[in-house]
């Protein structure tokens, strides 16, 4: 199949010159009064514009007519350039994931974005982008490995809206991290502005006037950022919503199909050999529930404005259920695994820093202005996350571990506030470096960061193993690569 | 193992391609400049740097530029002061990009990139039936695509 790319490729092509005239453009408008002789003074006066944009225009045009795609057996070509021709070629054999994408207005205009990614090329940007005819996008498409009926899996959860509600909560632009500044700069606030007030009043009979000129500003303020992080929140979580509205999925042996989106609809094929790994992700309230998050690392899936998920929110045990997928865990029993006695590694940061903050308060209560009400306020607001990470490197050091096995590696560990379960192929582990500070030589104990292939540095740091261990793993993963 | 040279027309278009360009230089400041001896200056710095481009560097670059393959990998060996060689597993090549330019079967300005894992690789230069023949190699199964 020969075919150029949709009309509309005109339009995005002269667009990126187009701009140029809109201060033109604008004036012209701002002084246009229609009457024929207005037209014809108008023109005059505006020839140059008008000449500059049929040459923006007509430049779209060629560029558009001299793109052209052909699509054989064994590749899809993309030619572009009429001075200097470039022509992309893309095996299908190569394609580790392809996508269409309908956004609402190219519905009317039977339009289609088609991206084909491979394992190379730039991170981040698709390896050919076109914008084809819905025939064209599946003819494209046709060529492109796809779930087969008889072959896909029967027991996949299906991602229910629930699962997508979570999800794009929990997933919106830190959930609990803008509950936590509104509720810093609302109730703060609040204590400042009482506590400002107070001292103004003792100070000056003239307190209330003052108050009521000056500071009653300053909980406005507060509230307003307080109502603008909520509100960032609240976008970030519409938008998610919009974005992963009506996910679907299906699996065979060789291909994964993934469809989301209402605004933009979105379909993804998958190529099962090109995954890197599967990171299945959790935070501390998911990992309380049982749920979990599966994301995955295959080049072209998941950096457009999206996350590379595989599935929104499902409950752990119902992952277990699809033993039929082969990059699964079959049991979460780990071989490698930190000793309860390296706590201090884990969580000995944030719980010094709650005993810290404890005494700070203890030598806050002589402070003058009834500051101690604002201090009592800030230690609760400090000690809120220095618990909650506390909490998460506990369970972190209770979950954490890694275990090799002959066709992949699993391993637990956590990031942040994150919690991540790693499942990889053995080829798909590039190095096992082993850590150790002076202290942890004394002790012989060691941190293992695995480095895993992926388009971006993907790296995972199982903390506070045995010396022996970190030697085992390292000889094991090396083993391998000689292999 | 089979070895191609740059296409010795590209080291001409190329040293025209320089000569034209500082010719064009110099028309600009000769236009913008009214000032001589700024004139003069500038003129001397440009012919130095045509003369060195033209007579040294562009002859040293083609003559170190080579590529080889052996069927299953291709490499290139490159540069003037530091020397450099690389190469690719044809297996690993995840797509191309084949560049071409007017009248490049006289020019020699053929480009061919191979993208693979992490990085690339730009076969520069290249003659029009090397550069054909190429693209059916790192296309895979020496088919000829269209």
């Amino acid at each position: 199949m020969i075919c150029r790319e949709h009309p509309l490729r005109i339009l995005r092509y002269s667009l990126k010159n187009i701009w140029l005239l809109i201060f033109p453009l604008l004036r012209g408008v701002s002084v246009f009064h229609f009457d024929p002789a207005g037209i014809y003074a108008w023109v005059k006066g505006a020839w140059m514009d008008i000449a500059v944009l049929g040459v923006i225009l007509v430049y779209g045009y060629i560029r558009w007519y001299f793109s052209e795609i052909t699509v054989t057996d064994e590749a899809v070509m993309h030619s572009e350039g009429f001075i200097v021709k470039i022509r992309r070629t893309i095996p299908f054999e190569k394609v580790s994931s392809a996508s269409t994408e309908t956004p609402f207005y190219l519905v009317p205009f039977r339009a289609v974005t088609v991206r084909c990614d491979t394992g190379a090329g730039l991170f981040k940007s698709a390896d050919m982008k076109l914008m084809v005819t819905q025939r064209a996008g599946e003819t494209l498409m046709a060529h492109i490995p796809d779930v087969k009926k008889e072959k896909a899996f029967k027991s996949l959860p299906k991602p229910s809206v629930v699962s997508v509600l979570l999800f794009s909560v929990f997933f919106s632009s830190g959930f609990s991290g803008a509950v936590y500044i509104a509720a810093f700069f609302f109730k703060g606030g609040d204590i400042a502005h009482d506590i400002l007030s107070i001292a103004m009043s003792r100070i000056t009979e003239q307190a209330e006037h003052i108050y009521v000129k000056l500071l009653s500003g300053i909980p406005k303020a507060a509230a307003m950022t307080g109502m603008f992080f909520m509100g960032a929140w609240l976008l970030s979580f519409i938008m998610n919503l919009l974005r992963y509205s009506h996910f679907q999925l299906s699996a065979d042996t060789d291909c994964i199909n993934v469809a989301f989106g209402l605004v933009k609809r979105r379909r993804h094929r998958i190529m099962t050999k090109h995954i890197n790994y599967i990171d299945m992700r959790q935070n501390l309230i998911m990992k309380l529930c049982g749920a979990v998050t599966v994301n995955i690392s295959c080049p072209g899936y998941g950096y457009d404005s999206h996350l590379p998920v595989l599935m929104p929110i499902s409950r752990e045990k119902n992952l277990g259920s699809i033993n039929e997928y082969p990059s699964l865990p079959r049991d979460g029993r780990l071989k490698y695994r930190p000793r309860f006695t390296a706590f201090f590694t884990y969580a000995g940061l944030p719980a010094a820093g709650i005993v810290l903050t404890a005494l700070l308060y203890g030598s806050a209560e002589a402070l003058p202005l009834n500051l101690a009400d604002l201090s009592l306020f800030l230690v609760i607001m400090a000690e809120i996350p220095l618990i909650w990470l506390t909490m998460v490197k506990t369970v972190a050091l209770c979950t954490s571990g890694l275990s090799v096995y002959d066709d992949r590696i699993i391993l637990r560990c956590s990031k942040g506030t994150s919690f991540h379960t790693v499942i990889a192929r053995r080829e798909n582990v590039v190095m096992a470096q082993i850590k150790q500070n002076i202290f942890q030589k004394l002790f012989k104990k060691c941190h293992v960061v695995i480095w895993l292939s992926g388009e971006s540095r993907s790296k995972y740091k199982v903390k506070s193993l045995t010396e022996s261990q970190g030697i085992e793993i390292r000889k094991l993963i090396q083993h391998n690569s000689i292999k | 193992m089979k070895k191609f040279k740059p296409d010795k027309n590209a080291l001409l278009t190329m040293r025209v391609s320089v000569l034209v360009v500082s010719l064009l230089i110099m028309a600009a400041v000769r236009l913008y400049i009214p000032v001589n001896i700024i004139v003069a200056i500038i003129g001397i710095a440009v012919l130095t740097a045509v003369i060195f481009a033209d007579c040294v560097y562009l002859p040293l670059y083609f003559a170190a530029l080579s590529y080889e393959t052996d069927g299953k990998s291709i490499s290139k060996r490159s540069g003037v002061v530091y020397r450099s060689h690389k190469s690719v597993k044809l297996s690993t090549v995840q797509y191309t990009a084949a560049v071409t330019t007017p009248f490049s079967k006289r020019t020699g300005l053929n480009f061919l990139v191979l993208f693979v894992y992490g990085g690339q690789l730009r076969l520069l230069f290249l003659r029009y039936d090397d550069f054909n023949e190429l693209i059916r190699l790192a296309n895979g199964s020496g088919k000829e695509l269209p």
